[in-house]
């Protein structure tokens, strides 16, 4: 069995990337494997906005982040830092004036989490042979 | 051997946020103690210059930033010597202080990362 952490940078309508993140995520687990969770950085912290509102006939992002979440207990973590600048709130961080918007499925958490994961599975790992495995999308 | 994350910086330093979005990659993982080495290629190398100013657009220099890599531990810094090449560019003692790096060993430099990310 193989560990994985993903890594996603793009917002979720403007290009593929989360789609593809997402289904390697099902395939993943499908085939036995595990996801640690998923990081959302760069403009790829849209994904974690409860006001996502994609058309009745198109992909939900939302629901299958939701979905992944919820039914397969994956974390979903968000760089606290690329949302602020992108004006994703988490219901901690919440003022009157700038109200929450963060879906409750995911976490908004330092970039340092996701680092701290790989390195404590590379500290590990033997031989060089990582247990977890970053992915980029 | 010691294993490391790659970082890659590919793009222009104010185009997009990618530049800065890989600077802070690098110090959040030098900061829990992971091995970093940062690698710049394509319009990336643009980063590397001195002669950046950035005041026009009302943007930090990127030159700056980079210049207190070394301050968070991130010392092994690289340039694809063929970005450089085929954008005519010159680095001189002022600009930011990189090994260049050959295509043939940028295989075994990505190929040995336990880990790379590319911006």
């Amino acid at each position: 069995m193989q560990e994985f952490a993903l890594f996603v940078t793009k917002s979720p309508y403007d290009s593929r990337n989360s789609e593809s993140a997402y289904s390697f995520c099902l395939a993943a687990l499908a085939a036995g494997h595990n996801i640690r969770h998923v990081f959302f950085y760069q403009s790829a912290v849209q994904n974690a906005s409860k006001l996502l509102e994609a058309s009745s006939d198109e992909v939900s992002m939302k629901e299958r982040w939701q979905t992944l979440h919820k039914q397969y207990d994956v974390p979903l973590y968000v760089c606290v830092t690329a949302s602020a600048r992108r004006g994703v709130v988490s219901k901690h961080e919440a003022t009157k004036e700038r109200p929450a918007n963060a879906s409750e499925d995911f976490e908004l958490v330092g970039m340092s989490e996701y680092f701290a994961a790989l390195r404590e599975s590379s500290s590990d790992a033997r031989e060089n042979s990582a247990n977890l495995k970053s992915i980029q999308f | 051997m010691i294993s490391y994350l790659l970082i890659i910086s590919s793009k222009a330093p104010y185009h997009s946020s990618a530049a800065m979005d890989a600077f802070e990659a690098a110090l959040a993982a030098s900061n829990v103690g992971m091995e970093v080495k940062f690698l710049f290629q394509h319009d990336g190398v643009f980063q590397l210059l001195h002669g950046q100013d950035s005041t026009a657009i009302e943007h930090k220099s990127m030159y700056k930033k980079l210049s207190a890599l070394a301050l968070f531990d991130v010392e092994d810094i690289y340039v694809c010597k063929a970005s450089i090449e085929s954008r005519e560019l010159r680095l001189t003692q002022n600009d930011i202080k990189c090994s260049f790096i050959a295509p043939s060993e940028l295989v075994s430099l990505t190929q040995a990362a336990q880990q790379v990310l590319v911006f």
